[in-house]
């Protein structure tokens, strides 16, 4: 344009001693001249836009393929956009390794360290609204010969999407009762290990076949199922409840269990949650009639700010405890445990977090032996496990985590504390 | 039961579309019914890119922006910026809606292709209301986590502050 403008001024110069017929020709050359540039120009500008239409287009297409409306590579729409769609695959997963160092009690207890968790996460969308979500664990470094490692399939459960209120989850699914139970990443709590509350009380991380419905009513969630209940014949002891567990290998499908859980969303910063299970657990085995387990709990959550509360209470019961003791002659057995914990935590920023936890539980509330020699019943209770955590978390990115935490762990009246060092991570 | 299931499946609709709500329904539903809503692309040069990049103190990887804007009666009442992001392996796009003093209105999920439990919940995206570029928006300090989201969360925290500060250097390098 600037070129244009001189020429125009050197011609203006010249025009003095120049022709006037000279003159027009030279103007209409000039004219044409313009009117071509300014078509170049405009061409130039309308294939720039169509090339950042088409771009933007398919950046869109892309990303959400169902907004396209065009059909791609000659085929219809429909087909187009199976072959143009997102892989129904998803993968995902999660891990720790800890460290646990023994201060007291070092007849009984060695140091460890542990590649704890190893967990994968499949999943795959049939359509839209049938979608398969499992959960694969290698424990404690896997399974081999003599290890107390395993392997096993933690949910794997296919969701049919009908609406908000109504859905369905059909498959070896996530018992919905607790806190940690359906939120067990490491990234999601701040101790290097799970509270003992959500171990013995609630048998986290519990797994069994079954059907759950769930749905949302305006702040409010709901789940309500069966799944194969607890098996009677399994746990004893401490593990009154989680020795129950069948964990969805070749179930015994005599009883099923009722579970139960509602959130309510209170506030914008707290959550409110309450779940039970309860049902029969004599899996119709001889001497275990009238035998059933039930476990109930509450927890909150509130979130302000950097301050993060969490608090949980449950309780654990077992009817037909006379027949429960029977059948597990010369060993206790537990009818009630309860429990709870409260942890608090406070986000110096987005990679520092300290932490407190405290928790207090008895599982061996009040058990029961059947003493074979006399045929009597001998009653009696444990003491209380209180632990109280002090630790501090390091996230280096939000989806890794560094633990380190130490326990004071009062174990039924015997100190035996520990230092706990942990690396998790999810992705 | 499994009969009732089974009825339950067919009469409902198994054929919606992942598409949770449309770029133009969201526009509306936020800028109010009797908007009309043009769409334009935002081309960004590296120097813009640079800036924005300063402003949302996030790296942005795209250039090219796919922007709706709200009018009524030739008056710009706001934009509305697409942006995708990855969750776990999948990604999911949602659509950050933006008044003309650069403050956000709401965040519209639009698509999501991870398991949808991991969709974050409309209660949670309402804390972003009225984040404007000065909000340094960190996530559990300003932001509250979600149990059992955390992916999602991060992802759409971040596509917060790039939005915004898209936004802003677009009007004032008068792009839009």
């Amino acid at each position: 344009m600037k070129k244009l403008t001189l020429s125009l001024m050197a011609i203006t110069a010249l025009s003095s001693s120049m022709q006037a017929d000279e003159m027009s020709d030279i103007k209409a050359q000039l004219k044409a001249l313009t009117q071509k540039m300014n078509d170049i120009e405009a061409k130039n500008e309308a294939s720039s836009n169509a090339l950042i239409e088409e771009v933007s287009a398919l950046k869109t297409f892309n990303a959400i393929p169902e907004l396209a409306s065009k059909s791609y590579t000659g085929l219809g729409y429909a087909a187009s956009k199976v072959f143009y769609s997102k892989s129904p695959l998803s993968i995902g997963g999660y891990g720790k390794v800890d460290y646990i160092h023994f201060t007291d009690d070092k007849s009984k207890d060695k140091d460890e360290i542990d590649n704890y968790r190893a967990i994968f996460y499949i999943g795959y969308k049939f359509t839209d609204n049938i979608i398969f979500n499992s959960e694969i664990e290698f424990e404690h470094g896997g399974s081999i010969d003599g290890s107390s490692g395993y392997s096993i399939v933690e949910f794997a459960a296919i969701d049919f999407l009908i609406k908000p209120e109504f859905n369905v989850r059909l498959g070896h699914v996530l018992v919905p009762v607790g806190h940690i139970n359906l939120q067990h990443e490491p990234t999601m709590f701040n101790a290097v290990n799970r509270p003992e509350t959500e171990k013995y009380i609630i048998p986290s991380t519990w797994h069994e076949n079954g059907i759950l419905t769930y749905g949302t009513f305006g702040n409010v969630d709901y789940t309500a199922g069966l799944v194969a209940g607890l098996d009677a014949a399994r746990g004893n002891g401490k593990n009154s409840w989680r020795g129950a567990r069948q964990g969805g290998r070749d179930s015994k499908a005599e009883d099923f269990a009722f579970v139960g859980r509602l959130d309510w969303h209170a506030l914008e910063s707290l959550d409110l949650s309450t779940s039970f299970f309860t049902g029969d657990s004599a899996q119709s085995q001889a001497g275990l009639d009238g035998v059933g387990h039930t476990v109930w709990e509450l927890h909150g959550v509130y979130k302000e700010g950097p301050v993060e509360l969490t608090a949980l209470y449950a309780n654990a019961t077992v009817d037909g405890e006379a027949n429960f003791a029977t059948f597990h002659a010369n060993k206790a057995t537990s009818s009630e445990g309860s429990g709870y914990y409260i942890n608090a935590a406070y986000n110096i920023n987005e990679k520092w977090t300290p932490f407190i936890r405290y928790e207090n539980y008895n599982a061996e509330e009040e058990t029961l032996t059947f003493d074979t020699a006399t045929a009597s019943y001998i009653s009696g209770s444990a003491k209380d496990t209180k632990i109280t955590a002090l630790g501090l978390n390091y996230r280096p990115h939000p989806n890794v985590i560094l633990k380190a935490d130490y326990l004071f762990y009062d174990d039924k009246g015997t100190d035996d504390d520990r230092l706990e060092l942990s690396m998790g991570y999810i992705f | 039961m499994f009969r009732l299931i089974l009825l339950l499946l067919i009469s409902s609709s198994l054929l919606l579309s992942k598409v949770l709500i449309r770029p133009d329904e969201a526009m509306r539903a936020h800028f109010g019914e009797n908007i009309v809503v043009y769409k334009k692309n935002v081309l960004l040069v590296k120097k813009d890119i640079l800036e924005a990049q300063k402003i949302a103190k996030r790296k942005i990887k795209d250039h090219l922006f796919r922007i709706f804007i709200a009018k009524q009666n030739n008056k710009v009442l706001g934009y509305g910026v697409l942006h995708t992001s990855k969750v776990r392996t999948k990604d999911e796009t949602s659509i950050f809606l933006i008044d003309t003093n650069v403050k956000l209105k709401a965040i519209e999920v639009i698509a999501f292709y991870e398991p949808p439990e991991y969709i974050p919940p409309k209660r949670w995206l309402k804390q972003f209301t009225g984040s404007t570029t000065q909000n340094e928006l960190k996530l559990k300090q300003d932001i509250r986590s979600i149990s059992g989201a955390t992916l999602s969360a991060r992802a759409i925290t971040d596509s917060t502050k790039i939005a915004l500060s898209i936004i802003e250097i677009a009007i004032k390098n008068s792009k839009l």
